[in-house]
């Protein structure tokens, strides 16, 4: 009996260590390579996706490309642990803030040899800067997105503007936010509220409070890149969003989802976000499939997109929104994989496709410069905007854990707590996290 | 010359061992090598973008202890648990002894009440996250139209609102869990102790502090300690929810184990805050067990 129990058990090691060594996982006839995307995560993103991907496998013979869906917000950690692991796809969808970490850990491969000065010139020369790290380059722009401010056309003309009118300055935008915040209850008794701001405490909404940290003068690091978040400039776009949260002209703890959702029901005057706001707004309201025979309904007629404010500095400011798609150090035929990121950035077809499809806006300027972008209404404001666009607010290894702290700070603000202790919190905290 | 191996020559303790050989292994390599691992990452500025680490003494737990962020964190963990368990505990008293009563349908209502337990966790937030929502939340619109409130409850906004609503969570989650495992206690007290009882004059409530707790009071404890471990432990729930928020207001240290992990990097501060956390409920559970447990009592 005794033999038998450890014949069995031995049995069944050798059967586990057997299964284990023969995984059939790399049995393609050809090789494939697999790019972790975040727009086949989105509903709205996943025809785009697999449409170019189809095209792209039929026209070329040499590697079958598939994509791997990945939430946004794990990407960029699931990109490290990835390589980590030794595992990794070929490729991966990147906000351009995400480089430094990304490229400290020895995830990205370094590009600067895969292209040309011609090749590269087809690109703004920001968007290069952007997704460069100390003098290499860490990945393929794929689109741009400028953010500007949507706002509900009905309810600017509610509180007595005629739009589209563009926010003159801070002063102005506010009074605007006011104005529409204090509109009586629609007709199902729900009140009004000035802007769908996102207010979470996540770091997508730490990302879009940086906007208006620029805008009222402020940087996040200094000249010799130490982070600073104890500046006017930070405390001035605390106390704006003080200014929402207090007097209730900001819905608090709202994702970039809900703030989506929000707006496009109808309550909300403003929203800030990219071009592919168009793409989800209809996907939401079911309008991508089937679009209303009432004009009147139509989402893309509910809104109107406008400049940002001009801030402190004189200026108008956003983030530029850079996405790009880099190539993992430990992949495999990274020259096929290349070719396959050139062709989908910078094909004509293939930026139609993901204009027409999400309202995206190419990052290639040849294919940006044609009629059909040039000419469109909607994208009149982020064209507008793009040359007061900035990059990656501060090029560190620490930029996320930036922003869990910005995002504390965000939300001590908009819940009426004192400017001043939560500034040099949020300094001393920052000065922790780099030490 | 090797000795040809021959298991009918081994003790019974030698064959056991042999037996348990596998298993040790596997619990040495997940369980005993990590815990050891991560205290002595604890030691280091260990980063996960750097390849290097050094050793920095007690520097991070300084740091910790210095830090008002983790003092505000660790109340909340402790905040959030004790209530949980608490109301977990109550709630699942009554339902326990409502379904020991015989009651029709007992079966049914059992099986149904352990869904809320066997819902995915990340279900369960998605589910309260917008039952919650101050918005477009069913929970708002059902006090407004009822005329409990008058204005709509900021529930995942508010310090201490936001706190109620990962409490109620909590409750709700794990309630099941400890009505099962009271009711399968009470279903073990002799009737014939409970008749005697009823004969020396003990009402419903003596019967209940005299004879039902001290008799279930084994399982009472280990069922809230198990609770207690599992809320602290929980990140999926709360992330779900409120992400930590409003202003870290229900943070708790596996949430901040996580971003300074996963968004900072650092795992060596990650893993003294890992260290305090298991210490805390070591002390707790020692605690616990020896002087709110204390001895097991006879009662019969």
């Amino acid at each position: 009996m005794r033999r038998l129990v450890v014949i069995l058990q031995a049995t069944l090691f050798l059967l586990v260590g057997l299964l284990t060594l023969t995984s059939p996982a790399f049995s393609a006839d050809k090789p494939v390579i697999v790019g972790a995307d975040v727009l086949t995560s989105e509903k709205f993103g996943i025809t785009f996706v697999h449409t170019i991907n189809e095209k792209y496998n039929g026209m070329q013979d040499k590697v079958i490309v598939k994509d791997l869906p990945m939430p946004y917000a794990q990407t960029r950690e699931q990109a490290i642990l990835a390589h980590k692991s030794g595992k990794v796809p070929s490729m991966t969808f990147l906000m351009s803030q995400w480089i430094p970490e990304l490229a400290a850990a020895g995830v990205l491969e370094p590009l600067n040899k895969y292209f040309t000065k011609e090749e590269l010139n087809v690109y703004p020369k920001g968007f290069i800067e952007d997704v460069s790290y100390k003098g290499e380059i860490y990945a393929v722009p794929t689109y741009t997105g400028p953010i500007c401010l949507f706002a509900n056309k009905e309810l600017l003309k509610m509180a007595g503007y005629d739009p589209p009118r563009d926010p003159k300055d801070m002063e102005d935008f506010k009074e605007m936010i006011k104005k529409i915040s204090e509109l009586p209850p629609d007709a199902k008794g729900n009140r009004r509220y000035g802007f769908a701001l996102r207010t979470s405490q996540d770091k997508n909404s730490a990302w879009w409070f940086v906007p208006w940290v620029w805008n009222y003068g402020g940087q996040l690091a200094d000249a010799d890149d130490n982070p600073t978040l104890d500046t006017p400039g930070f405390r001035k776009a605390l106390e704006f969003y003080q200014w929402m949260g207090t007097n209730k002209y900001a819905p608090l703890g709202q994702t970039v989802h809900d703030s989506r959702n929000l707006f496009s029901q109808g309550n909300y005057g403003f929203c800030h976000d990219g071009p592919w706001l168009r793409g989800i707004l209809r996907n939401i309201t079911g309008q991508d499939k089937e679009k209303p025979t009432d004009p009147s309904k139509n989402i893309d007629n509910m809104y109107v997109t406008l400049m940002m404010p001009v801030g402190a500095t004189g200026q108008r400011t956003g983030h530029a929104n850079q996405t790009c798609q880099g190539v993992f150090a430990k992949a495999e035929n990274k020259d096929e994989i290349i070719k396959y990121l050139k062709w989908r950035s910078t094909d004509p077809w293939v930026c139609e496709q993901r204009f027409d499809l999400t309202g995206m806006m190419p990052a290639a300027l040849p294919v940006l410069s044609k009629p059909k972008y040039q000419n469109d209404p909607y994208l009149k404001a982020f064209a507008n905007n793009i040359a007061y666009m900035k990059g990656t607010p501060w090029k560190s290894i620490y930029w996320t854990g930036m922003q869990d702290i910005i995002a504390v700070a965000m939300q001590e603000a908009l819940l009426g707590k004192d400017i001043d202790a939560i500034a040099k919190k949020a300094q001393s905290e920052v000065e922790d996290l780099v030490d | 010359m090797i000795a040809k191996f021959n298991p009918r020559k081994l003790t019974n303790a030698q064959f056991a061992l042999l037996l348990l050989l596998p298993a040790l292994t596997i619990i040495c390599s997940i369980i005993v090598f990590p815990l050891i691992y991560s205290f002595g990452l604890s030691f280091t500025d260990k980063n996960l973008l750097r390849e290097n680490a050094k050793f920095i003494g007690l520097e991070n737990y300084r740091k910790l202890m210095g830090s008002e962020s983790y003092w505000q964190i660790l109340s909340n963990t402790v905040i959030i648990s004790f209530f949980s368990v608490l109301g977990q505990t109550i709630l699942g008293m009554a339902l326990a002894l409502l379904l020991n009563t015989g009651i029709r349908g007992m079966k049914i209502f059992r099986g149904l009440a352990l869904t809320c337990w066997a819902v995915p966790a990340l279900a369960a937030g998605i589910l309260w996250l917008l039952i919650f929502n101050a918005e477009y939340g069913i929970l708002n619109h059902i006090l407004k139209t009822i005329g409990i409130i008058s204005e709509f409850i900021p529930w995942l906004t508010h310090m201490i609102w936001a706190k109620v609503a990962v409490i109620i969570t909590f409750i709700w989650r794990g309630t099941p869990f400890i009505m099962v495992m009271f009711l399968a206690g009470l279903q073990t007290i002799p009737n014939d102790i409970i008749d005697s009882s009823k004969i020396d004059g003990a009402g419903p409530v003596r019967r209940f502090i005299h004879v039902t707790i001290p008799t279930i009071r084994p399982i009472i404890m280990i069922a809230t300690l198990l609770q207690v471990i599992m809320i602290f432990q929980n990140f999926i729930i709360i992330h779900s929810i409120t992400e930590g928020g409003p202003a870290n207001g229900t943070k708790t240290l596996c949430i901040q184990v996580y971003e300074i992990a996963f968004d900072a990097w650092k795992i060596g501060r990650a893993s003294a805050i890992g260290v305090t956390w298991l210490l805390l409920l070591l002390l707790f559970s020692i605690f616990y067990m020896r002087y709110v447990g204390g001895k097991e009592q006879k009662i019969y």
